[in-house]
């Protein structure tokens, strides 16, 4: 409890853009912006579903099927139709690890 | 494709407390007042004491809503992130108070949607109108239980239970 998680090397995240992993039960998605760490559920909170194909724009994810944006550095709701937070994780890496905060 | 078992959710639509009526404050920027301020706090103690604790709420972004919201935030401990201010319920109508509703994500349980009449008083007699059909007053409140799998499929048919309340003791909500 309250431990760090391996969910993938840097390596990997560099070659797919992205590292997903489940983590205490929800789909993490780790993302790169501007060479900082990410990692929040892969999940809008509007539709209940995964981003999937979503582009990040200026820190903030947009979600491809409604547009609802998140800020990536605290998960707030920036538009609708989304209103709820997204679930944010603390990251970081180690000795070329990716590890999520649990 | 299978279709996803009723919940029982809940729905809190508030009217903002009091405000001031200075003409030279753009209405938009119109402050509570200070019995608006007592309103708002007597009311969101009223929630805390029988633990209708709000999972979100949604404000309107006018500044007499957003600190009646803030005011419920304070007093019931909901973190500020779970406070929502969208322009577009300023004045927003009854239809789209309900489809602001309906976009809700499905793992809120209790929403809470404070907002200005007429447009809040329109969903809630839409709603339920077996619970109210008079404007609420200034922080009046009607909270319901409903039954649906997900927040776009509310109406009146989820409506099972309802609760209202207001600061002025002997309000007759019209039922």
């Amino acid at each position: 409890m309250g431990g760090w998680v391996d969910v993938g090397g840097r390596a990997d995240l560099e070659s797919s853009s992205r590292l997903e992993a489940d983590v205490d039960g929800y789909r993490v998605r780790v993302v790169v912006v501007s060479g900082t760490l990410y990692a929040f559920e892969d999940r809008c909170t509007h539709d209940d579903s995964p981003f999937d194909d979503a582009t990040i724009e200026d820190c903030e994810i947009i979600c491809p099927r409604h547009g609802a944006r998140f800020s990536l550095r605290d998960g707030q709701a920036l538009s609708p139709p989304a209103y709820e937070p997204l679930r944010i994780f603390e990251v970081r890496e180690s000795a070329g690890r990716i590890e999520i905060r649990t | 494709m299978t279709s996803k078992p009723d919940k029982t959710r809940r729905l809190t639509l508030i009217r903002h407390a009091n405000a001031e009526q200075d003409s030279d404050v753009r209405d938009f920027e119109r402050p509570l007042s200070r019995k608006g301020q007592g309103e708002a706090s007597d009311m969101a103690r009223r929630f805390q004491e029988r633990g209708l604790v709000p999972d979100l709420i949604l404000a309107s972004a006018a500044l007499r809503t957003r600190e009646t919201a803030e005011t419920f935030a304070k007093v019931l401990g909901v973190a500020t992130r779970l406070l929502q201010a969208d322009d577009s319920l300023y004045l927003a109508d009854g239809d789209h108070i309900i489809s602001t509703i309906r976009a809700v994500g499905p793992r809120i349980n209790h929403l809470m949607v404070i907002g200005h009449n007429p447009g809040i008083s329109a969903a809630a007699i839409s709603l339920a109108p077996e619970a109210i059909s008079a404007d609420l007053p200034t922080c009046g409140t009607l909270t319901m239980t409903v039954s649906c799998a997900t927040w776009n499929l509310i109406d009146r048919r989820c409506v099972r239970d309802t609760e209202r309340d207001s600061p002025r003791r002997f309000f007759d909500f019209g039922n």
